[in-house]
């Protein structure tokens, strides 16, 4: 019986789950979001992996200015139908894939076109930057992104007091459109303050200090270990990110947590 | 011969030790204590009940005809949302199902505790669960640590006896603490605890606003403040007049009142005392060692107390943080009130007021004694 | 959470013919297990073996897999993970260990070469029964999700990683992840002759 079962399941397979670039998008990403030019630079970790502090070196790439939105997903959605809520397996994504849809091809509400898509798995996210020809930020190439300072705030809100006041929200019923939260220096919107945003190594939040540490590594973030490690306790905020990424798997998807692509620059 | 008198002298020390263990062993919660058997010979488990939790200021009723180890199912869904701080004042905090403090759990020494904890599709952050109960990774931390929209479950068994805070210990923890995400849990001793007629449950705990004390509309955490230690709030039960006027905790004369007291911090020390009430008993830091006739008894950050009286003389009770601005001008203030018959044997009341004219004053007109 | 997790099951029978063909379990997590749309084999990819040979992922189904992620240069915990399942192999009885299959992917595509991982296997004397796995760095991750294996390389080369052994059923669907580096092997052992029954 069970042979019969992966029989069947090869057939659907050959329909072919890992959606691959389906135009040549490389050098125009076409319809998908528009990018940015990041110079790249030094970007200090917020947790350190060691005693001393370790810089990352980020390399120059390219990002979207915002993250996906539903419209832009849908088009990925019916072009890769076996992505759709009523197809992905569950392996892929929870049962609450794409949850605030009317169905499988259908939004179902306008106001929410323009807002950033949510409820998407990992293993979704990765798809569509495949088949945008992208591919998901590495964590240290999102952090270093969003460390850039806000341009458009208000003078009196501070970076840190904008971010804890989101955080402290519930996730409105329904979300507001991409580039209503803030641009920064680099010119990229909403990188905090939005959405919650996959990136490529989520799990890669590793805070115990080597691998000998027994079992599951997360044991940092909890209490004062992880406080210990930070770079900076201004950076409270950044605690948050890691303690959410910290409580994902890929193939969780969450009414708050979205993506961005991001693209090697040559 | 000397070998012999001292194997005679070391069973004398022996069987004196376990005499005075004995005694001692009586004396106290009449629990098992001494050292660590209680990890390895663990009982059977037999039987399997959904939990009754408490709900502020109301304590978890206790299990009737409790016999042997059960498996206790504890279910929890984190909350964030607006509520009432103080009148005209809200704040957006993080909960234990849906209140501050969340639900006091009651479970007995020896009992498997599967907590199933659920965070709502609406929360924004992940939320987890740190029980001082439980022995193991981060108590619980670790193996709870759940996204929105999703549903951990993990056991342990209790191990220990005494009164345990919980709390969420997501990163930042402390900002965890403060926005509301902690309760109490009760291990009794096999044989439970003694009967008592009222039983209440209250946690103080603080609240850093931006704006302060009284400032009304939807107050944002300030993390400075929580970093200084600075708050502008400190509450029983999640908000300022819990326990005050209406909301005040209600006993009759003559009746036994045990309060499971906690103190979430998540910085300040408590120094909790009932107004008018010596306390009969008090479980120190809610583990097996009781301390009797106590006035004032101070809570740890992340701890908690027993503390019993017997209502004799009605009237309103305040109950306080000794810290006393604390009580005063921050919120954690609350109100016992007893009905039922004046003892003036007790307590008379006024009995007469006269004018007061002092013999002799000094030049300022201060009353002097006179030699 | 049973009847959160029971509701999905139904769902995802209503909407998957695949389903249909299941019997009535008990335990809804058992048979989410059991079922192939859990298989972790269809992700595909272009694996290559120790041999050199690329490895279609669906061709190790029909035998149970006793499953860890690890890389070469590693000097502590990598050892200790394959001494583990060594000795858990070692412990298996024949007629189990004919049914199960020990599958090593390497964290490093860059180092772990197939010729590399062909010297590996034989330093630690590696059976015919083991499979050692290169794939690039975008299918290792989509590995490591699918294992939910934390990992990071180091700035200065090496990687840190979650130390975790994973058995898989016939279909390729998690059964049981065994976390950790002091693990006890008569457990994993009950659960490997348990998982090649069912």
């Amino acid at each position: 019986m069970r042979r019969a079962i992966l029989i069947s399941l090869s057939a659907f397979l050959s329909l072919g789950l890992q959606a691959g670039p389906k135009h040549e998008r490389d050098h125009d990403p076409g319809r998908t979001t528009e990018m940015i030019y990041i110079k790249g630079g030094n970007y200090t970790p917020f947790l350190q992996t060691s005693e001393r502090t370790e810089k990352i070196n980020i390399h120059p790439f390219y990002l979207d200015v915002h993250a996906v939105t539903n419209a832009e997903f849908l088009e990925f959605v019916q072009e890769n139908p076996q992505w759709a809520r009523s197809k992905v397996p569950p392996l892929l994504a929870d049962g609450n894939y794409l949850q605030q849809w009317k169905s499988d091809f259908n939004i179902g509400n306008n106001d929410i076109l323009h807002s950033p898509v949510t409820s998407v798995s990992w293993f979704a996210a990765e798809a569509y930057a495949k088949w945008a020809g992208k591919r998901l930020p590495t964590m240290y190439e999102w952090e270093y992104a969003a460390s850039a300072a806000p341009v458009n705030l208000s003078k009196a809100e501070t970076l840190t007091s904008y971010i804890l006041n989101w955080y402290g929200k519930p996730t409105p019923q329904l979300l507001p459109h991409v580039k209503s939260a803030f641009r920064n220096k680099l010119g990229v919107y909403d990188m905090l303050g939005l959405i919650w945003e996959w990136v490529y190594d989520f799990n890669g939040v590793i805070t115990g200090s080597d691998s000998r540490s027994q079992g599951t590594l997360g044991t940092g973030l909890f209490c004062a270990a992880g406080s210990q490690n930070a770079a900076n306790k201004e950076d409270y905020a950044s605690f948050m990110r890691f303690a959410f990424r910290e409580s994902l798997k890929a193939d969780y998807t969450i009414r708050n947590l979205g993506f961005r692509c991001a693209r090697d620059a040559k | 011969m000397r070998l012999a008198r001292n194997s005679k002298f070391a069973t004398t020390l022996f069987a004196g030790l376990l005499l005075l263990s004995g005694v001692l062993l009586q004396g106290c919660f009449s629990a098992s204590t001494d050292g660590d058997n209680s990890s390895r010979n663990l009982e059977k488990i037999t039987g399997e009940y959904t939990a009754k939790l408490g709900e502020a200021p109301f304590a978890a009723p206790s299990i009737a005809g409790y016999k042997s180890p059960q498996k206790v199912i504890v279910n929890m869904h984190v909350i964030e949302k607006p509520m009432r701080l103080a009148n005209g004042t809200q704040y957006t905090f993080w909960t234990f199902n849906g209140t501050v403090p969340g639900p006091m759990i009651r479970v007995h020494e020896g009992d498997e505790v599967e907590v199933h904890l659920s965070n709502s599709p609406n929360s924004t952050m992940p939320h987890n669960i740190d029980l001082h109960a439980a022995t193991g990774p981060g108590g619980g931390a670790e193996a709870s640590l759940t996204a929105p929209g999703h549903t951990s479950v993990f056991s342990f068994r209790a191990l220990k006896p005494g009164l345990f805070i919980y709390h969420c210990a997501t990163a930042p923890v402390g900002m965890h603490i403060a926005n509301g995400m902690y309760g109490l849990i009760l291990v009794e001793p096999k044989g439970g605890l003694p009967k008592v007629d009222k039983e209440f449950y209250i946690v103080q705990g603080e609240i850093y606003t931006e704006g302060s004390y009284g400032d009304t509309g939807l107050q944002k955490f300030d993390l400075q403040k929580a970093l200084d230690e600075r708050p502008d709030y400190v509450v029983f039960d999640g908000s300022v007049g819990s326990l005050m006027g209406n909301n005040a905790i209600h006993a009759k004369t003559g009746e036994k009142v045990r309060i499971y007291f906690g103190n979430a911090g998540p910085n300040l020390t408590s120094s909790f005392h009932v107004i008018g009430e010596i306390f009969d008993k008090v479980y120190l830091e809610g583990g097996q060692m009781i301390n009797r006739d106590v006035q004032t008894t101070l809570v740890p950050a992340g701890g908690a107390v027993i503390t019993e009286f017997t209502s004799r003389v009605p009237g309103i009770y305040t109950l306080v943080d000794h810290s006393i601005f604390r009580a005063f001008n921050k919120g954690a203030v609350g109100q016992l009130q007893v009905s039922g018959e004046e003892n003036k044997d007790i307590y008379s009341g006024k009995i007469k007021d006269e004018p007061y004219k002092p013999a002799f004053q000094d030049a300022t007109g201060e009353p002097v004694t006179r030699k | 959470m049973s009847s959160f997790l029971l509701l999905s099951f139904l769902l995802f029978s209503c909407s998957h013919s695949l389903n249909n063909n299941l019997e009535k379990i008990d335990d809804p997590l058992r048979s989410v297990h059991a079922n192939a749309e859990n298989s972790l084999y269809q992700i595909g990819g272009t694996w290559i073996n120790q041999d050199g040979n690329p490895v279609k992922l669906q061709k190790l189904s029909g035998k149970v897999q006793v499953v860890a992620m690890i890389f070469t240069s590693c000097g502590y915990a990598c050892p200790k993970i394959v001494h583990n399942m060594k000795e858990i192999e070692r412990q298996l009885p024949a007629s189990v260990r004919k049914e199960t299959n020990f599958l090593l992917i390497s964290f490093d595509s860059k180092t772990d070469t197939p010729e590399r991982l062909k010297q590996y296997a034989d330093q630690r004397m590696l059976g015919s029964n083991w499979t050692l796995l290169h794939g690039t760095p975008d299918e290792v991750r989509l590995m490591s999700m699918l294992l939910n294996v934390q990992y990071i390389p180091l700035q200065g080369g090496g990687f840190n990683h979650s130390n975790i052994i994973t058995i898989l059923d016939e279909t390729g669907s998690i059964y049981k992840r065994i976390e950790g580096l002091d693990i006890s092997v008569t457990q994993a052992v009950k659960e490997i002759e348990t998982a090649t029954q069912s």
